[in-house]
């Protein structure tokens, strides 16, 4: 029965004390500083000492990390930064927004490419090369255009430059016949491309992998049915 | 029979634990995978759960299956924690954790597909990414 009493009064205790609590934890922002928020705490404060009043102290936030928009050749280009309190969408390139202990943002502000180069370039000269993206046309069958043949020598360039390099190749077809077959004149386009980047065993090629789509996937939107040399395809992505 | 299926497992295993290629590296950057400690060559595969530890003077640059690019500077710390791209299934995530150094990610095709699926996390907070390049310098 007396435990059964004590735990009432505990339970009783923390329904008031619980809300007081999480007050406290709430972060305060940094420009209330001063005056203090009064907060009132479940046990009693010590006796103040008859000493003459301290200083308050402000402590700046500890800056925990510094985030830059780099330029990108892309038409999207931004970031957006969240933490347990704030949150900011940058989208200026070489805009830097410092994180700082307990989850605050400094103000957005505006870094020269000198000093990002001066602070990041390690990292920069360690960044890896762009996937090259290229597309070889074909005539009919695995019958490769002219055009298209000609690129092969700067492909082999662009694996190189790459090494250890990966490799896709994708074979797509036109509208022109039934899926099926499309889909089976896809996959011998790619298979064929596939062999001939593997000739050229002077390249280190970490893995070559085949994506077959058949007419699934067009460059050139068209009805089904028709014959159009830019849907018959096989795009090739190294990096 | 058992063992056919059993290569097949291994060998999707194999499959969906190659997530990135080591492009570029100088000085000595290791991995711990697991309980294991692996020492980085240029042409090392990167799986998802990896944590990449950079010494001094060292920087390593990967390319990640979608063509997204992550370098790193000296002394850095990341975690790989989560890593799917999967455009047939239109399944997507990517999680990242540094804690320790710099960092210059740029997005591949997860920054055209599927954007708010990146998370990467620093100390306080989660930088998202809308089709990005970004550098990151941690204390």
């Amino acid at each position: 029965m007396k435990s059964l009493l004590v735990a009432i009064y505990i339970f009783i205790a923390f329904i008031i004390f619980a809300p007081i609590k999480n007050k406290i934890t709430k972060p305060v922002p940094l420009t209330k500083v001063s005056p203090a928020p009064i907060i009132t705490t479940p046990k009693p404060k010590p006796k103040p000492k008859p000493l003459s009043k301290p200083l308050p102290i402000i402590k700046p936030a500890i800056e925990k990390a510094s985030i830059i928009l780099g330029k990108n050749d892309s038409k999207k280009n931004a970031i957006v930064i969240t933490t347990k309190i704030s949150n900011i969408t940058v989208d200026v390139p070489l805009t830097m927004v410092k994180l700082k202990e307990d989850g605050k943002l400094s103000k957005p502000t505006i870094v020269s490419a000198e000093d990002l180069n001066a602070r990041f370039s390690n990292v920069m000269s360690a960044n890896p090369l762009k996937a090259y993206h290229v597309n070889l046309f074909f005539k009919e069958s695995t019958d490769m255009q002219k055009d298209s043949k000609q690129l092969i020598s700067k492909i082999i360039d662009e694996m190189k430059k790459r090494e250890p390099c990966v490799i896709k190749v994708a074979g797509f077809s036109d509208t022109f016949g039934n899926a099926k077959d499309n889909m089976a004149i896809s996959k011998k386009r790619a298979m064929m491309v596939k062999d001939l980047l593997q000739k050229s065993k002077d390249v280190n090629i970490s893995e070559i992998n085949i994506e077959i789509f058949g007419e699934t996937e067009l460059l050139v939107p068209t009805e089904d049915g028709i014959k159009e040399e830019k849907n018959r395809r096989v795009e090739i992505t190294i990096r | 029979m058992i063992r056919t299926l059993l290569l097949l497992f291994i060998f999707t295993l194999s499959l969906s634990a190659n997530i990135g290629l080591v492009k570029t590296l100088t000085g000595i950057v290791n991995i711990k995978r697991v309980d294991k400690i692996i020492t980085l060559n240029v042409g090392t595969i990167i799986h998802e759960g990896d944590i990449i530890l950079t010494e001094n003077n060292s920087s390593v640059g990967i390319v990640f299956k979608d063509g997204t690019r992550l370098s790193l500077g000296s002394k850095s710390h990341i975690r790989i924690e989560k890593y799917l791209f999967n455009p047939k299934e239109e399944k997507y995530k990517f999680d990242l954790n540094m804690t320790k150094g710099k960092a210059l990610f740029e997005s591949g095709e997860f920054g055209k597909r599927a954007p708010e699926s990146v998370e990467f996390k620093v100390p306080e907070g989660i930088i998202g990414i809308r089709g990005t390049k970004f550098y990151v310098d941690i204390k």
